[in-house]
């Protein structure tokens, strides 16, 4: 609680805070916000036409069309929902991964801890973009597969993180205390190693949430992320690539194809780095 | 209070390690035996080997290619060298339990002190969290924490070094282990907490009949708490007597030294320092342990090792000289 207090106190965690508060809330919020018509997935974007030509913002349509008639505002809103479910899906699942891989391999030591190191090396070794495109390439489009290939090719961050940590905190007294209690080795690693050596995570989870969703977003601008249609920030920018240098004499003509999606994306990465910043300052002391 | 049956018995126990110059016996061909409800002091100065004793008879140590392990420790007729490590993990804390130098760092900071005592009665006992918190209050006030509620809804680091150690014995004694080992309990404490705490493990001592094995390098402490005093030197005992013999009759001239180089209050004159030959430390099989330090040291000393010898009553001494 102390950490949610001083997090308020500071300019830049509060507006962190404020940003990711908001996306949230949208989030939350996206069938009130952009009810979505009967019968239709409501993460697929809403068409209005089937022109090529985007459309400016008019009634009812408040950020205008893009390419393919998909209507921005409507993928603006639910494409909030699909970054929070990739970002948190993600970060959980690799953070758990890697904390459990690293963690043990730390804690076992000898062997163990070389076998999983060496595991984390050859991961590390492969170029991260590279890597996670090719496995979605290879897998197919689709939400699930992009947040296998993040799931895959990020873990070993968090292994190297706290397996540090763990090796500092199996040295601890106290650790040695609960095993002469009668400790056994699963209940001395669950509850006495990985409670005091969690805390580094926290500002990795919080860093790497932002980066998850940069890394989707490039994919999807790419055109191999989502599929076509699915209310995903990056996939919205990828309908306004041809639209981007507008037409001769009109280079900004239009300019609600990339400024909104592009607004979004960022706002939504800069929350949650001036949050994994403040985080770790306020935990460095 | 003692009875004559043994609860512990270290046979002709040695512990080498292996340095970059190559092995290191750190404890040489040790013997020692703990009656029940008997309190036993074990004194040396560092790198004489008590805390690794403590160490390998808690099973610490375990199967390492660096460290060689020989003899036997008998704990109530089983030998703890020759036994699988999930049966040592049930004998831990059940039949023996041990107390470090630093409170502070033994007690899990993220726990509440209720937590960490309730944990131990969840382990030992496998009783429910709601049991195991009422018998954590009810042992905190065991070894007379005041408040013990509200203590036991404290962090460790709320705590002095005092309560944390009282924690700590609390801890401990969760199963009512024949043998406590204590290995330097009271060097991190002040000299009033320190007489405190000695207080308790007395009283303790004499409430629950456990065997308590005191490590420390504070010859007033063993005095004041120990029936029997092992002094220990590179790796072995030099002197063994029981606590009153001791300081009566030292007979090894490394227990004198020791002796003499207390400051005691209201007498004149110098102290006398021992010599300390740390580089030059004897250790091997044909040599006195004490012989670079020795001021009535012979030839024979450095040829041959001298075995431990009934010298009075129950007081046995390593030296040519008796």
């Amino acid at each position: 609680m102390k950490i949610i207090k001083k997090l308020i106190r500071q300019p830049l965690s509060l507006m962190g805070l404020l940003i990711i508060l908001f996306w949230i809330t949208i989030a939350v919020f996206a069938p009130l916000i952009a009810p979505p018509g009967e019968n239709q997935d409501p993460y697929m974007m809403i068409r209005h036409s089937y022109s090529t030509v985007p459309t400016a913002p008019s009634e009812g349509i408040p950020f205008g069309t893009t390419e393919g008639g998909y209507d921005i505002f409507y993928g603006i809103v639910w494409g909030s929902r699909t970054a929070m479910i990739v970002g948190l899906t993600v970060v959980t699942l690799a953070s758990l991964l890697g904390v459990l891989i690293g963690g043990i391999g730390a804690y076992a030591g000898g062997t163990v801890d070389y076998v999983t190191m060496r595991v984390v090396d050859l991961f590390m070794s492969i170029p991260f973009l590279i890597a996670v495109i090719v496995m979605t390439v290879v897998l197919g489009k689709g939400l699930d597969k992009i947040i296998l290939a993040l799931v895959v090719f990020s873990w070993p961050d968090y292994a190297r993180v706290i397996r540090s940590e763990v090796l500092l905190v199996k040295k601890q007294e106290y650790v040695l205390a609960s095993r002469l209690m009668g400790g056994s080795h699963l209940r001395v690693f669950l509850t006495h190693t990985l409670p005091n050596s969690i805390h580094p995570m926290i500002v990795l989870v919080s860093v790497n949430f932002g980066k998850i969703i940069l890394i989707v977003a490039a994919m999807s601008f790419i055109g191999i992320g989502t599929e076509p249609g699915y209310a995903d920030w990056g996939q919205i920018l990828n309908f306004a690539r041809n639209w981007i240098s507008g037409i001769p004499g009109e280079p900004f003509k239009y300019w609600y194809t990339y400024l909104y999606p592009s607004l979004a994306i960022f706002s939504f990465v800069l929350g949650w780095t001036f949050l994994g910043d403040s985080i770790r300052d306020i935990m460095d002391g | 209070m003692a009875s004559t049956t043994n609860l512990l018995e270290i046979k002709d126990l040695s512990i080498k390690f292996t340095t970059e110059s190559g092995w290191l016996t750190a404890v040489d061909h040790l013997n020692l035996d703990i009656k029940k409800g008997e309190k036993l002091g074990l004194v040396g100065e560092s790198g004489s080997g008590k805390s690794v004793t403590a160490m390998t008879i808690m099973g610490l140590l375990g199967k390492r290619r660096d460290i060689a392990i020989q003899g036997q420790i008998m704990l109530e007729g089983e030998d703890l060298l020759r036994m699988k490590q999930d049966k040592i993990e049930k004998i831990r804390g059940r039949k023996m339990s041990m107390i470090f130098q630093d409170p502070v760092e033994s007690l899990n900071p993220v726990f509440r002190i209720g937590n960490l005592v309730a944990e131990a009665f969840m382990v030992q006992e496998k009783t429910d969290k709601k049991i195991a918190w009422e018998r954590a209050i009810e042992q905190l006030n065991k070894v007379r924490i005041r408040d013990p509620k509200a203590t036991a809804r404290q962090f460790p680091h709320e705590l002095s070094g005092g309560m944390c150690q009282r924690v700590m014995i609390a801890l401990a004694l969760v199963a009512n282990p024949p043998l406590l080992i204590a290995d330097e309990p009271t060097t991190d404490l002040d000299v009033t907490i320190q007489a405190q705490i000695l207080a308790l493990l007395k009283k303790l001592h004499q409430d629950l009949g456990t065997s308590v094995i005191l490590i420390t390098h504070d010859l007033g402490v063993v005095c004041q708490f120990c029936d029997r005093i092992a002094v220990m030197l590179n790796g072995r005992i030099v002197e063994l007597a029981t606590a009153d013999s001791l300081f009566t009759n030292p007979s090894h001239p490394y227990t004198r030294g020791l002796l003499n180089s207390i400051p005691v209050l209201g007498k004149k004159g110098r102290l006398e320092p021992m010599p300390s030959i740390h580089n030059q430390e004897a250790r091997g099989e044909n040599i006195c342990r004490f012989v670079h330090r020795c001021a009535i040291s012979t030839d024979r000393c450095c040829s041959a090792a001298p075995g431990l010898r009934e010298v009075l009553p129950n007081h046995y001494v390593a030296c040519f000289s008796h």
